[in-house]
């Protein structure tokens, strides 16, 4: 078949149609007289076509117009003009607009009340100078009445409940960790980072109350991380971090990150929280892919040579964007972008066991149908996981690792606790910055 | 005067600032107007006559809601199929959502029940001796053969060889390039041509 025969059976159609010009209907009628292949070919289209065009419509059922009129008419009795009107107020793309103004008027009180209120202008300052008025300021404790009623027992600290147990969460989607795994302290995920801890001579104690206070909820291994904006990190449960939350006295904790010390199955990354279950970015991170990867080992060992970085808030974006211009996977660029006091790397170390494949979801992107085909187009490998990185400010940023399997676009039921993403963690890392 | 074929006639257009006003009487002259056309493609949509009927009835009600903002710049049948398409692709949503195939509708779905051994094909209420081309079962062969095809081909085909529509319409009803519709419109036949090959 040469070109030519191409470019005349795309005309097949439109000729058959009527819709040729003149000069077109004869060079292609006098090709098919030259043309056997074509000839056949061209027989074949105008006898379907000639029975597509002889399918006759069916006839709408009368009831079709029964019904709708009867709807209708059901409906503009039942519409009083007043209410009428008043619907029209509410229509939604109104509804939209004020809920819009109404939510920017927000935003614009709470920024002036976090930047009008008393020491929102002394955390601008130098740090010295902060440091110097923080002396000044009594640390923040729990009241007595409230220590008394807090009573945490030694199994309640790091109980693990069965799977079943975990109250399904939308938006909680962090693995249980197994109770074969306790917690071990935090500590860099680069060797030869430079410890968070402060040093002691330098910088002021930590608050004892607010350790004690924290040890009351079953905080283990607290430490404090920072005191310019005191910072501490330690492991708490699921359940005692909801209680730590609604504890007035804590009203101004702020969840800086959380994380489970499962075999990074879990790298759970929610930055500017104030109280807020929720994630920011709506997108979290799980993985537990019992294959060995490749990628991995080379990325843990490139993690011990890796430079010395803070790779806290902001720089982790940095950090994972020049990994992974630096050609890495997807998939190690994003280990290496676990914050400095994730869990140490051998405890990311897969598994050979093969299992069955999670599942990941972005619950940003499944929210809206709409957002499913770019889900998919950034995806065109249907099945197979990957790695990428969403970020909607300079410090926030959230791993993912898609699975891309079919279950997973089956997208808008709740199905997806289904594979374990709906559950709370059972024990989780935590930093929490404590306001003086 | 010939209607124009890009052009809401003018009777139409009275109805339609009629059917602004309220008027149900206006609104119930363009449902016979137009209601086979929306049936048929809801039929070639979903293929079981009584969600075709469901959803032709969800045409005309959100029609009758949103007239005021119809403002005759396309043709009224252009507004309505492209209202027929994205309710249909609506339902599948929601279909797939509770697990139903699109391209298997609900009737095929409960085949399996005791008392529900339906036949899947087009139904065809009227369907009458044909004496044109091709014979009574040769139709239904093709009727037949229709209903293996996806919804999408489904559509097109009906929107260009039972409706008559230009590519340039089909694009503007499917909301998609006219490259798409050509594309879209060859692999339908080719798919269906093989589908018929004894019979073409």
């Amino acid at each position: 078949m040469n070109q030519e025969c191409t470019h005349f059976k795309e005309l097949f159609e439109p000729y058959l149609m009527g819709e040729l010009s003149e000069p077109e209907k004869r060079r292609l009628e006098e090709h098919l007289k030259e043309c056997a292949s074509c000839s056949a070919e061209f027989e074949k289209e105008r006898n379907l076509v000639s029975m597509l065009q002889s399918l006759e419509k069916n006839p709408a059922p009368e009831l079709l117009r029964t019904r709708v009129i009867a709807r209708l008419e059901k409906q503009q009795v039942s519409k009083a003009p007043l209410f009428d009107s008043v619907k029209r107020l509410f229509t939604w793309s109104r509804l939209r607009l004020v809920t819009g103004a109404a939510a920017a008027i927000l935003v614009m009180i709470w920024g002036m009340h976090i930047f009008l209120k008393p020491g929102a202008l002394e955390r601008t300052m130098p740090s010295a100078q902060r440091m110097e008025k923080q002396r000044a300021v009594p640390a923040m404790s729990l009241s007595e009445d409230l220590k008394s009623k807090i009573e945490i027992t030694e199994q309640d600290k790091y109980e693990t409940k069965p799977a079943d147990t975990y109250v399904a969460d939308e938006i909680d989607i962090i693995q249980e960790v197994p109770a074969s795994r306790k917690p071990s302290p935090p500590e860099f995920a680069i060797a030869g980072a430079k410890p968070r801890r402060i040093e002691e001579a330098k910088k002021p104690p930590p608050s004892l109350s607010t350790k004690e206070a924290l040890e009351k909820y079953g905080a283990k291994d607290i430490t404090l991380l920072d005191t310019e904006e005191p910072t501490y990190g330690f492991f708490i449960s699921s359940e005692n971090l909801e209680q730590l939350r609604e504890n007035t006295e804590f009203r101004k904790i702020r969840v800086i990150r959380s994380e489970t010390t499962d075999d990074l199955s879990t790298v759970d990354t929610f930055y500017d929280q104030e109280r807020t279950p929720s994630l920011v970015s709506g997108v979290r991170f799980k993985e537990k892919e019992n294959v060995k990867s490749p990628a991995l080992s080379q990325e843990l060992n490139l993690r011990d040579s890796a430079p010395k970085a803070d790779i806290r808030r902001g720089s982790e974006k940095s950090l994972l964007e020049s990994r992974m211009k630096e050609g890495e996977s997807g998939e190690a660029a994003a280990f290496s972008a676990l914050p400095s006091s994730a869990p140490k790397p051998s405890s990311y170390m897969y598994s050979q066991t093969p299992s069955p494949a999670p599942h990941v979801l972005l619950k940003q992107e499944i929210r809206e149908d709409n957002q499913r085909d770019d889900f998919l187009a950034k995806s065109p490998e249907k099945g197979r996981g990957r790695l990428s990185f969403e970020s909607s400010q300079s410090d926030r940023i959230v791993l993912a690792r898609e699975k891309i399997t079919s279950p997973v676009l089956q997208l808008g039921d709740k199905k997806e606790s289904r594979y374990g993403l709906t559950r709370k963690p059972s024990f989780i890392y935590v930093e929490i910055e404590v306001e003086p | 005067m010939p209607e124009n074929k890009f052009q809401n006639s003018t009777n139409e257009k009275i109805l339609i600032e009629r059917c602004k006003k309220g008027d149900l009487d206006a609104f119930n002259q363009l449902i016979l107007k137009h209601q086979d056309h929306v049936y048929n493609l809801a039929l070639s949509l979903l293929k079981n006559p009584e969600d075709a009927l469901d959803l032709a009835q969800e045409v005309f009600c959100s029609f009758y809601r949103n007239i005021r903002s119809f403002r005759g710049r396309s043709r009224l049948s252009t507004w309505l199929y492209r209202i027929t398409i994205n309710m249909a692709k609506n339902l599948w949503k929601r279909r797939e959502r509770r697990g139903y195939s699109k391209t298997v509708s609900l009737e095929e779905k409960n085949r399996g029940n005791k008392n529900e051994n339906l036949p899947l094909q087009i139904a065809d209420n009227n369907p009458g001796p044909r004496k044109e081309a091709a014979g009574r079962e040769l139709m239904e062969r093709l009727r037949e053969k229709m209903t293996e095809l996806s919804p999408e081909h489904r559509q097109i085909l009906y929107l260009r060889y039972t409706e008559h529509l230009s590519y340039e319409e089909i694009a503007t009803i499917t909301e998609s390039s006219l490259g798409t519709v050509k594309s879209r419109l060859n692999r339908a036949r080719t798919e269906l041509k093989n589908l018929m090959e004894p019979y073409v």
